[in-house]
């Protein structure tokens, strides 16, 4: 029988797959009805044909997802490095292909979702628990995703420019100018890299509770965007909450304050 | 053995003749901004600094004397970012419209062949300007299709420019690439030393890159970032850039543009890279920003580049298809990049739009009653044809 501090690993394992589930699905969705970047590096710089890169995309569309379904039955721990491998291999396609804003940045940017993967594959192999090393994986996969978002935040990705500009249309009935908004950018770009060099230093609660917070507001700011369409965008996202909810979690449970009426006063510190 | 040595040959010299305009000036071009009745850029490149260069120029031949031209204006001289090259730039002002132009090039005593171009007109004359994107990635096609522009420019005087969408090279911060395309834009001039201008747009492949303002001339000036409108006559073609934000400054200049264009143009339409009606891929931040503007303004026809196949919507209007107030988006970008697939059961691609897989060129002629779209492939064949009359604004 697991002791306590076994139950909560496997429950945050669980939470974590979820997440990887919704990441899963967003990656199947965009490969299987759109195209990935894998398929553009396929034709182009490959010079394959685009059947063969579009049939690549369908079929890795399934393949992630039934390699996800076989592990949740039969818990091999080695399908996990097919997710794994996936994540890596797009922002190595988007470095090749030069074709996206920040793309230089992509592996930086895409840290915490190739880290999703990669962590429940050691977690799953071992003994199933949150170890320091782990935990030190999960820590750096974040601060690899918030020093990239960051460094594009500070650059004026035009994207994010525009999420500033309509949010603020949508919930303060005001339009913000290209100007203001990109002074808001620098201001959050440099907080980005501020939390994540932090963190990653000195694991704080507070820390954590921001980035978790503010992971999941990026990912939803995508369903405010796209309206529908951002769904799978915001999907894409879940590690980008999840992870740092994780190491709150996992700081948390170090002060012996897992219990959630205590949650506040430990976050105080 | 001799069969190997004979394309050789023909490779080596064909690359002597495709090189570049002359001895020590190469990539001889002429780019056009806002107003190509009366201004242009014609740009080229050595690789020396430091170098005293000229644009010889009048409106009529003058075989290489440069004695006989009329004018001479002095070109600027910049160093190419991350090269050992220069870029040298002469913005001719002040011209007639609907002449042509002779020039040389003349660098530190090196000089160009006579070449010619002819500027737009100010209006009550037909004219075509041709459209198209992506030429990156396939060398070869890209090369056949420029001759195949060559042919098209040398058999119709009436053509006067290429709007280009997007994407000339793979990775635009790559000068070598962009060399290769500067040499092979050079295979769109015709036999008789016509040119082709070049209207450019930038493309997702260009990104940031500051090779493309030197390559282009900074197309919009320094404060706008490459987006501006070309006005010929009361036509006019609203450049837009899909690679900045497309809800700030630009949304508010397309607004104020478009505004005033409603009013001095029979004709508008618009022209960027990334397609908010794609044939293949999902669509740009513009469709959000942009579309509503040019509905409510009443733009003629949207060119679109990006998703690499030759599409053309049904008239849209408010997410709908609107055969009275609807507005075509037609391209995707043929000029050279393999072509895709596209998905053809999206339902602005339903008939009469359609879209398939083919290297294309694209031509708009404006008239005083109608605008003639046509398709053309790189065989001679007309593929597309549509008739546009002037909408109510």
């Amino acid at each position: 029988m697991l002791s306590t501090e076994g139950t909560n690993d496997k429950k945050w394992g669980n939470f974590l797959l979820l997440a990887l589930f919704l990441q899963i699905s967003a990656w199947s969705y965009e490969a299987y009805f759109n195209s990935t970047v894998i398929n553009s590096v396929f034709f182009l710089n490959l010079n394959l044909s685009d059947s063969f890169a579009t049939a690549f995309d369908m079929v890795s569309s399934f393949v992630l997802l039934g390699s996800f379904a076989l592990f949740m039955v039969t818990k091999r721990a080695f399908l996990l490095l097919i997710p794994t491998l996936y994540a890596l291999a797009l922002p190595i396609c988007q470095i090749i292909l030069h074709s996206s804003f920040a793309y230089e940045y992509a592996l930086l940017s895409n840290g915490a979702r190739i880290g999703l993967p990669l962590v429940l594959y050691l977690f799953y192999k071992g003994e199933q628990v949150w170890s320091i090393e782990k935990r030190f994986i999960i820590r750096f996969a974040i601060a690899m995703t918030f020093v990239g978002h960051g460094i594009e935040a500070l650059i004026e990705h035009p994207k994010f420019i525009d999420f500033l500009i309509e949010s603020s249309s949508i919930f303060l009935g005001y339009e913000l100018t290209e100007g203001s908004a990109i002074q808001i950018l620098a201001l959050i770009g440099a907080a980005d890299i501020v939390f994540a060099i932090s963190g990653l230093i000195k694991p704080r609660a507070w820390i954590y509770t921001w980035m978790a917070t503010w992971g999941l507001v990026t990912a939803v700011c995508r369903l405010v965007y796209f309206q529908w369409d951002g769904v799978f965008p915001m999907l894409l996202r879940s590690a980008h909450w999840a992870l740092p909810a994780l190491v709150v979690w996992t700081i948390l449970e170090k002060r012996k304050a897992a219990q959630p009426w205590k949650v506040w006063s430990s976050v105080k510190g | 053995m001799k069969k190997l040595f004979f394309s050789l040959s023909i490779f080596v010299l064909s690359l002597k003749v495709f090189a570049g305009a002359g001895p020590g000036i190469q990539h001889l071009r002429v780019v056009w901004h806002e107003d190509p009745a009366h201004e242009a850029y014609v740009m080229w490149t050595t690789d020396k600094y430091k170098t005293k260069s000229y644009l010889y120029y009048d409106t009529v031949p003058r075989k290489g004397v440069l004695s006989k031209y009329r004018y001479k204006n002095n070109a600027k001289t910049k160093p190419i970012l991350y090269t050992l090259d220069t870029r040298h730039k002469s913005k001719l002002k002040k011209l007639k419209p609907n002449t042509m132009y002779y020039f040389m090039a003349v660098t530190n005593g090196m000089k160009s062949k006579e070449y010619h171009f002819k500027t737009a007109p100010d209006g009550g004359v037909n004219f075509k300007i041709l459209f198209g994107g992506d030429s990156r990635s396939d060398r070869p096609k890209r090369r056949e299709i420029n001759r195949s522009l060559s042919k098209m420019l040398e058999s119709d005087d009436s053509i006067l420019a290429l709007c280009h969408g997007g994407d000339y090279i793979a990775n635009g911060l790559s000068w070598k690439q962009w060399k290769y395309w500067l040499e092979d834009h050079l295979l769109t001039v015709t036999s008789k030393g016509r040119m082709l201008p070049v209207i450019p747009t930038r493309g997702n492949h260009e990104l940031a890159s500051p090779l493309f303002n030197d390559v282009f001339a900074r197309p919009g000036g320094l404060f706008k970032k490459n987006y501006y409108r070309i006005k010929i006559g009361d036509f006019s073609i609203i450049t837009l850039n899909s690679n900045v934000s497309a809800a700030g400054r630009q949304k508010r200049w397309l607004k104020k543009t478009l505004k005033k264009a409603r009013k001095d143009s029979k004709w508008i339409v618009a022209n960027y890279h990334r397609p908010l009606w794609p044939a293949v891929k999902k669509p740009g931040r513009g469709i959000k920003h942009w579309v509503p503007l040019f509905e409510k303004y009443q733009i003629d026809m949207a060119f679109e580049s990006d998703g690499h196949v030759l599409k053309r919507t049904v008239p849209i209007y408010q997410n709908k298809q609107d055969p009275v107030k609807g507005i075509v988006y037609v391209g995707e970008g043929g000029l050279g990049v393999k072509q895709r697939n596209p998905k053809k059961d999206r339902w602005f691609l339903r008939s009469p739009g359609y879209a398939t897989s083919k290297h294309h060129v694209m031509t708009l002629e404006v008239t005083p009653s109608r605008m003639i779209y046509t398709v053309d492939l790189p065989d001679g064949t007309v593929f597309d044809k549509m008739e546009l009359l002037p909408r109510k604004r």
